[in-house]
C-alpha cells in the first residue's frame, strides 16, 4: 500500500502503520498535504493549512517511536479542525471577517491538545458557516464548503469544511461543533460518521462560543472505530470550560464489539417523518430492519422543542454578539447578520419560557429512556441541496425557510444535550448520501456508538467514496 | 403556588408589531439596525415570534424551572 492510498484507510489503520514503523508520520503528513493541495481548490474545505507545524509534530511522533516510546493510539493520524477552534499562532476566524483580525491564538484549544497528546498531527483549520449560525456550509467571506459527492451542492453546516475534508479523504479525522446539528448535518450530507456527545462531556475550551447553553464539540470520521478513538482521546474534565462536567473518562473503544447486544432500540415516529423525503425515512427503516427493531415511539411536543431551541439560539447568540453588532454589523455575513440582530432584540419572556419548556421536555425524554436505550431518526429531511438555494417548505401549518428546515430533526436532541451518532445510511433519489441519527440517553455515548458499530458491521452504515 | 391560569398566549407579531418591537428594543439596547439589515431582521424577528407563540402557548407549572445552564 502506498502512503497516499493509506489515506483512504481509517485512522486506526494509519496509526497501526506508523506505530509499526511501516511508514513514517512525516511521510503520512506529506501525503496528506499533497492531497489537500490537489483537491482543496475544488472543495474549499481548508481555510488554513499548517504545513510547518504538521511536519514538526510528525517528526516528534517519529522520534518518539525511534526512542522506543509510545506516541499514543492516534500516532501520526492527520486531522484538522473547524476554524472556531484556537490554533496556536493563527487568528481564530470562526468563519467571520471580524475574527480573522484578532491576534493569533496563544495556545491550542483543549481538544487539539488532547488529540496531539494521543499522537495525532494537526494539518489546519476548516471552513465553516459564520460564527456557526448555519446549516449550509456556505460562507460569504471564504466561499462555500463544497460537497465531495457533488461540488455544486452544500457540504452542510456549520462544520462544512469538516464534513467535506473527511468525506474527500483529505484527512481521516476532523473536529466540529454542534449547537443545533452542526456536526450531524455535514456528516449526513457528506456521507460520513459524526458524534455529538452529551452536553458537558467534551471540553469546549479554546473554541469561539455560539450558544453557551447548547454548544458541543465532537469528531467526524469515516469509521465508528475512529470516531470512538478520537472521542476517547478527548474525554476528561477541563477546568477551562465551565460547562464541562467533572466526570472520569469512560472509554468506549473496547466496548464497540458488543454491538447492539442487550440494547432496547426503537425508531421515532410521526414528528420525524413530517417534511422528510421517502429516502430519508427508508434509511431509518433499513437500520430498523437490520437491527430487528419493531417498536415505534413518539416524543411529545417536538415542534415546541424546535421552537424553544430556535429562541434560545437566537437570544443567546444575539446578546453574545451585541457589542460587535453595534459597530460592525455590516462586516457580518448577510446570511447570519440579520438573525443575530433579531436575536439581540428578543424579549426576556420568550427566552425564559423557552428555558422552562426545555426542562419540561427533558423530563419527558428521560421518561422515554426508561423504556428504551436507543432511538433512531433521520438526520436531515433531505439530502444536500444545491448551493445558494432559497425558498421554504410547509411544515405543521408554518412556512419554514428550507435552509432552516435542514436542522428540523437534529435540533430537538441537542436541545436536551443527548449524545447522538450520525451514521451514513442510504442514498437520495439523486444518489447523494443520507444520515441516520442514533440517539442515546445522557452520558450513554457508548450505546449510540455500539449501535453504529453494529450497523457498520452489517454493511448498512458505510461511507460512500466520492466520485473520481 | 398553584399553576398559572390559562390566559391566551400571544399571537405571532404582525409586520407592524415587529417594526415597533425592533424600534423600541434597538433603542433600549443602543443597537442601531442599519437600513440594509432591517428587512431581514424583521423577517427573523417575525419567525422568532411564531416560535415564541408556540412556546408561550404551552402550559407550564410554576415549579417547572428554567434550564439556563443545561445539566443532563
Amino acid at each position: 500500500m502506498s502512503v497516499d492510498s493509506l489515506l483512504d484507510a481509517e485512522a486506526a489503520t494509519i496509526a497501526e502503520a506508523v506505530r509499526s514503523r511501516a511508514v513514517s508520520a512525516v511521510a503520512v503528513a506529506e501525503a496528506a498535504l499533497a492531497r489537500i493541495a490537489a483537491h482543496n481548490p475544488a472543495l474549499n474545505a481548508f481555510t488554513d493549512v499548517t504545513a510547518d507545524r504538521a511536519f514538526a509534530e510528525a517528526r516528534a511522533v517519529d522520534e518518539t517511536l525511534a526512542r522506543g516510546e509510545d506516541p499514543g493510539p492516534l500516532a501520526g493520524v492527520p486531522f484538522a479542525v473547524k476554524n472556531l477552534f484556537d490554533i496556536r499562532g493563527l487568528p481564530t476566524r470562526a468563519g467571520s471577517r471580524i475574527g480573522r483580525e484578532s491576534p493569533p491564538a496563544a495556545r491550542d484549544a483543549t481538544a487539539i491538545r488532547r488529540l496531539r497528546a494521543a499522537g495525532a498531527v494537526l494539518l489546519g483549520g476548516l471552513n465553516m458557516g459564520e460564527y456557526a449560525y448555519d446549516f449550509t456550509g456556505e460562507n460569504a467571506h471564504d466561499g462555500p464548503s463544497r460537497n465531495p459527492h457533488d461540488p455544486s451542492r452544500m457540504a452542510g453546516g456549520s462544520s462544512g469544511g469538516s464534513g467535506a475534508a473527511v468525506a474527500a479523504r483529505l484527512v481521516p479525522l476532523a473536529l466540529g461543533s454542534d449547537t443545533n446539528g452542526s456536526i450531524r448535518v455535514p456528516a449526513a450530507f457528506c456521507g460520513i460518521f459524526g458524534l455529538k456527545p452529551t452536553f458537558g462531556r467534551l471540553s469546549r475550551a479554546g473554541t469561539v462560543p455560539f450558544v453557551a447553553s447548547l454548544d458541543h464539540i465532537g469528531p467526524l470520521a469515516r469509521s465508528v472505530r475512529d470516531l470512538a478513538a478520537a472521542y476517547d482521546a478527548m474525554q476528561g474534565w477541563d477546568a477551562d470550560d465551565p460547562a464541562c462536567r467533572r466526570k472520569a473518562a469512560e472509554p468506549v473503544t473496547d466496548r464497540l464489539p458488543l454491538g447492539a447486544q442487550g440494547l432496547r432500540i426503537a425508531r421515532l415516529g410521526a414528528a420525524f417523518h413530517e417534511g422528510a423525503t421517502a429516502e430519508a425515512i427508508a434509511a431509518v427503516e433499513a437500520c430498523a430492519e437490520a437491527l430487528g427493531v419493531t417498536r415505534t415511539i413518539d416524543l411529545p411536543e417536538i415542534a415546541r422543542a424546535r421552537a424553544a431551541a430556535q429562541i434560545i439560539t437566537a437570544a443567546e447568540a444575539g446578546v453574545l454578539h451585541l457589542d460587535r453588532l453595534r459597530t460592525r454589523a455590516l462586516d457580518y455575513d448577510p446570511a447570519t447578520r440579520d438573525r443575530f440582530l433579531a436575536g439581540a432584540l428578543v424579549p426576556a419572556a420568550w427566552l425564559i419560557a423557552a428555558q422552562r419548556f426545555r426542562r419540561w421536555f427533558f423530563e419527558r425524554v428521560m421518561e422515554t429512556f426508561r423504556a428504551v436505550d436507543v432511538l433512531l431518526a433521520p438526520a436531515t429531511p433531505f439530502a444536500a441541496p444545491p448551493l445558494g438555494v432559497g425558498g421554504t417548505i410547509r411544515l405543521g401549518g408554518r412556512e419554514i425557510p428550507l435552509r432552516a428546515a435542514i436542522g428540523l430533526f437534529t435540533a430537538p436532541f441537542s436541545f436536551v444535550g443527548l449524545p447522538v451518532v450520525c451514521a451514513p445510511v442510504g442514498r437520495s433519489a439523486e444518489g447523494l448520501p443520507l444520515g441516520v441519527q442514533i440517539v442515546a440517553a445522557p452520558w450513554r455515548e457508548e450505546h449510540a456508538l455500539r449501535v453504529a458499530a453494529a450497523l457498520e458491521a452489517l454493511g448498512v452504515a458505510r461511507c460512500p467514496a466520492p466520485p473520481g | 403556588m398553584t399553576d398559572a391560569g390559562s390566559s391566551p398566549a400571544p399571537a405571532p407579531l404582525s409586520r407592524a408589531e415587529a417594526e415597533r418591537l425592533l424600534d423600541a428594543a434597538s433603542a433600549a439596547l443602543a443597537l442601531p439596525v442599519a437600513e440594509p439589515c432591517r428587512p431581514g431582521t424583521l423577517d427573523a424577528l417575525t419567525r422568532l415570534s411564531e416560535a415564541a407563540a408556540l412556546v408561550l402557548g404551552f402550559p407550564l407549572a410554576d415549579r417547572d424551572e428554567p434550564a439556563p445552564v443545561f445539566r443532563p
